[in-house]
C-alpha cells in the first residue's frame, strides 16, 4: 500500500477531566476510505477535528506525509491546505451572508490563489459537484439541503486536497437525497484518488462507503478492520449491539420489538477497565479492572472476550 | 373491529400554502399506522391537525378527524383541552423542548394524575414513580427528582411516554420520537412502545422518515409526498408489493444499504422533495423515472392494488 497521507499515533484529547479521544491510532491512505462509526459522545467528531487541525492533541502525534503537525507551524499549515472538510449540516456550515462563489473561493483566498484565476476555478469546482449552470452570485439560502451540501463539497475540493474528512455528510439530508451525495463522494474519489474519512452513526452508510471501518466507543477504537469483516463478522460485543439495533428492512423480519425490555439508568462511566463493561452482557471482573488493548492483525479488536457469542 | 381514528378528506393550509391535500386514513384500535415521508411531505402537518396542535396560521381547511367517534375538528375551549390528552397524546421528537425545564421529571408525570384524577401530591408522586419504573427507568425514585437537562435523550423520551400513559390517551401520536436518539437507544424505545401496546392496547399514529422504523412498528402504512398520501395499505403489502414509484425508490434505499457490496454506487432518486411550490398533477412526476403524458397534468386517483392496499399513480390506471 502507498504510504499514508495522515497518521495518528496514540492520539489523546482531553477537555478538562473528560477524555474525548483515548490513544487512537489510525492511518489514512490516498484513494481509500476509512469509515468511523459510533454513537454520540464516542469521540468520532473530535477525531475529525484533530485531523483537520481544528483541535490540538493533548498527547500523541499526528503526521502529514510523515511530518508531525499536531501542534502548530509550517507542517500544520501544509496539512490544513491538503485536508478538506465536509460538515454535517449544510444549513449551518455555509455563511448565509456569503454568495456561493465566495463560499467556494474562500479557501482559495486564504491560501493565496490569484484573484484572476478565481472565477474560472469556482466554475470548475461547481461543475465537478454537479452544480454547473448555477449563478455563483446566488446565496446558499436559495438552494435545497442537497445542493448546499454539494456547495460544501466544492469548497472542500477547492485546494485539490489529498484527504477529505466527511463528518456525518448526509445526516441532515432527506433520504432520497442522501444517496446522491454519497455517490458524488465515491465518484470524486475514483476520479481524483483522494483519501476519505467518513464519520457516521449509520453503519449502512459507513459499510457501503469504506474500505476499512473503525468502531469507536467512549473515545477508544474498540474494533477495526476491513469493512466487510467488521460489519459481517463483528468481534466486539459493542459492534454486535450496534448491528443488532439496526431496524429490519421489512415487517417480515422485525428485529427490535421482541427484544427483552431493557431498562435505562443514569449513565455512569467505567472508572477503570473497559469503558463498555458497564453495558456489556459479557463483562467479568477482568473487564472492570483492565482496559483491553486493540489487538490482532488485519481485523483488530479491544475486548477481553472477543468472539464470544452473547448468550 | 372499528377504527379508533378516522381521517376523511383532510386538507391543511397555512395561508396560501396547502401543506396537506385530501388525506384519508383509518387506524384500528390497538394498532399502529406509520405515516412515512420526507421534509415537506405534509406528514407533520397531518399529525398536528389530528392532535389539533397546528401552529397559528395553520388551519384544517377541509375534511374531518374523528377520534373514538368524536369529531375533534370543531372542538374549542374546555372541550378541546379535554380532548388533547384524554383522546390524543403527542410524543414530540424534541423531548427537551416538550418537557418543562424547571420542573423535576417525576413532578411532571405526577401533575397529570393530580389534574386528571384529582389525587393528592403524595399519591400522585407514588403513581408517577411506579409509572417511570414501568417505562424502564432504573432507580425511578431518584430519577423522578432530576430535571430534564440531567437526563439523556432516551430517558427524556421515556418520561414523555410515562406522561402519555398517565393521561391514558386513546391515540398516541409519535412524531419521530427516536430520530434524535442513538441507534441502540432507538431500538430500546421501539421495543418499549411495542410492549406497551401489548400491555395497554395503545393506538399509535407513528410519524417517521425512516422505512426501517416503519418496518419495525407499523401494522399499516401511509406514504406521503407533496402533501398527498400516494400509497396506503397493510405493512406487509406495502413492503411486499410497493406500487407507487416513490415507495419503490424509498424501499430501495433501505434494502440497497443493507445488502450491496462496499464502494458500489447507491440507487438514487433524482432531484429533491418539493419545497414551497408543489408541482401540478402527480407531485412526484418531476422526479419519477416512469412519468408519461398525464402525470404533469392530472392528479392520479387512488387505485386499489391489493387487499386494503391502494396507490395513486397513472401507471396503475385503466388501460395501462
Amino acid at each position: 500500500m502507498t504510504p499514508p497521507i495522515v497518521e495518528l499515533e496514540r492520539v489523546t484529547k482531553r477537555f478538562g477531566g473528560v477524555t474525548a479521544v483515548d490513544e487512537v491510532s489510525l492511518a489514512l491512505h490516498p484513494g481509500r476510505t476509512l469509515g468511523v462509526v459510533g454513537e454520540s459522545g464516542c469521540g468520532k467528531s473530535t477525531t475529525a477535528r484533530l485531523i483537520v487541525g481544528l483541535e490540538r492533541p493533548s498527547t500523541g502525534e499526528l503526521r502529514f506525509n510523515g511530518a508531525p503537525y499536531g501542534r502548530s507551524g509550517r507542517a500544520l499549515r501544509a496539512a490544513r491546505k491538503a485536508i478538506g472538510m465536509i460538515f454535517q449540516d449544510p444549513y449551518e456550515s455555509l455563511d448565509a451572508r456569503f454568495t456561493v462563489g465566495d463560499v467556494v473561493a474562500e479557501p482559495l483566498d486564504t491560501h493565496g490563489v490569484r484573484r484572476g484565476e478565481r472565477a474560472d476555478r469556482v466554475r470548475e469546482l461547481l461543475d465537478s459537484v454537479g452544480m454547473s449552470g448555477i449563478d455563483p452570485g446566488a446565496y446558499p439560502a436559495q438552494f435545497s439541503g442537497g445542493q448546499r451540501q454539494r456547495i460544501g463539497i466544492a469548497r472542500a475540493l477547492a485546494l485539490d486536497p489529498e484527504l477529505v474528512v466527511c463528518d456525518e455528510p448526509t445526516s441532515a439530508l432527506d433520504v432520497s437525497v442522501q444517496a446522491q451525495i454519497l455517490n458524488l463522494l465515491l465518484e470524486l474519489q475514483r476520479e481524483r484518488g483522494v483519501g476519505l474519512l467518513v464519520i457516521s452513526h449509520d453503519l449502512h452508510v459507513v459499510r457501503r462507503m469504506s474500505d476499512e471501518v473503525a468502531v469507536m466507543y467512549a473515545g477508544m477504537v474498540v474494533e477495526q478492520g476491513p469493512a466487510e469483516a467488521v460489519t459481517r463478522s463483528p468481534r466486539h460485543p459493542y459492534t454486535r449491539a450496534l448491528l443488532d439495533a439496526i431496524p429490519g428492512t421489512s415487517p417480515a423480519e422485525r428485529r427490535l420489538r421482541d427484544r427483552p425490555r431493557a431498562a435505562e439508568g443514569i449513565a455512569s462511566a467505567a472508572a477503570a477497565g473497559c469503558p463498555y463493561s458497564t453495558r456489556c452482557p459479557l463483562a467479568t471482573d477482568v473487564c472492570r479492572a483492565e482496559k483491553p488493548a486493540l489487538e490482532g492483525d488485519d481485523h483488530r479488536v479491544a475486548c477481553h472476550h472477543a468472539d464470544v457469542p452473547a448468550a | 373491529m372499528s377504527a379508533l381514528l378516522e381521517v376523511s378528506g383532510v386538507s391543511v393550509r397555512y395561508g396560501d400554502f396547502q401543506a396537506v391535500t385530501e388525506a384519508s386514513l383509518a387506524v384500528e384500535e390497538g394498532h399502529t399506522m406509520a405515516i412515512v415521508g420526507e421534509s415537506g411531505s405534509g406528514k407533520t402537518s397531518l399529525a398536528l391537525a389530528v392532535a389539533r396542535l397546528l401552529p397559528p396560521g395553520g388551519e384544517i381547511a377541509a375534511g374531518a378527524v374523528r377520534v373514538d367517534g368524536v369529531d375533534v375538528t370543531g372542538l374549542r375551549g374546555a372541550d378541546l383541552r379535554r380532548a388533547r390528552g384524554r383522546l390524543v397524546g403527542y410524543l414530540a421528537q424534541d423531548s427537551m423542548a416538550a418537557l418543562n425545564p424547571v420542573l423535576p421529571a417525576g413532578l411532571q408525570v405526577a401533575e397529570v394524575f393530580e389534574t386528571r384524577d384529582g389525587v393528592r401530591r403524595s399519591e400522585s408522586r407514588r403513581q408517577a414513580i411506579e409509572l417511570l419504573g414501568q417505562v424502564g427507568i432504573q432507580r425511578a425514585a431518584e430519577v423522578a427528582r432530576m430535571y430534564p437537562h440531567e437526563l439523556s435523550g432516551g430517558m427524556r423520551q421515556r418520561v414523555m411516554i410515562a406522561m402519555a400513559l398517565a393521561l391514558r390517551s386513546r391515540l398516541l401520536i409519535a412524531d419521530e420520537p427516536t430520530t434524535a436518539l442513538d441507534v441502540t437507544v432507538q431500538a430500546e424505545i421501539l421495543a418499549l412502545a411495542a410492549a406497551l401496546q401489548a400491555d395497554h392496547g395503545v393506538t399509535f399514529l407513528w410519524i417517521t422518515h425512516d422505512m426501517g422504523v416503519v418496518a419495525e412498528v407499523a401494522d399499516t402504512v401511509a406514504v406521503m409526498y407533496g402533501g398527498r398520501i400516494v400509497e396506503q395499505g397493510p405493512a406487509g403489502e406495502v413492503f411486499g408489493s410497493p406500487s407507487h414509484p416513490y415507495t419503490q425508490a424509498l424501499l430501495e434505499t433501505v434494502r440497497g444499504g443493507a445488502e450491496a457490496a462496499p464502494k458500489t454506487p447507491f440507487a438514487t432518486i433524482a432531484g429533491a422533495p418539493p419545497a414551497g411550490v408543489i408541482p401540478p398533477g402527480c407531485p412526484f412526476h418531476p422526479r419519477c423515472a416512469h412519468a408519461f403524458e398525464p402525470c404533469p397534468e392530472v392528479v392520479p386517483a387512488i387505485v386499489e392494488v391489493g387487499p386494503a392496499h391502494g396507490a395513486a399513480c397513472h401507471l396503475l390506471g385503466a388501460g395501462r
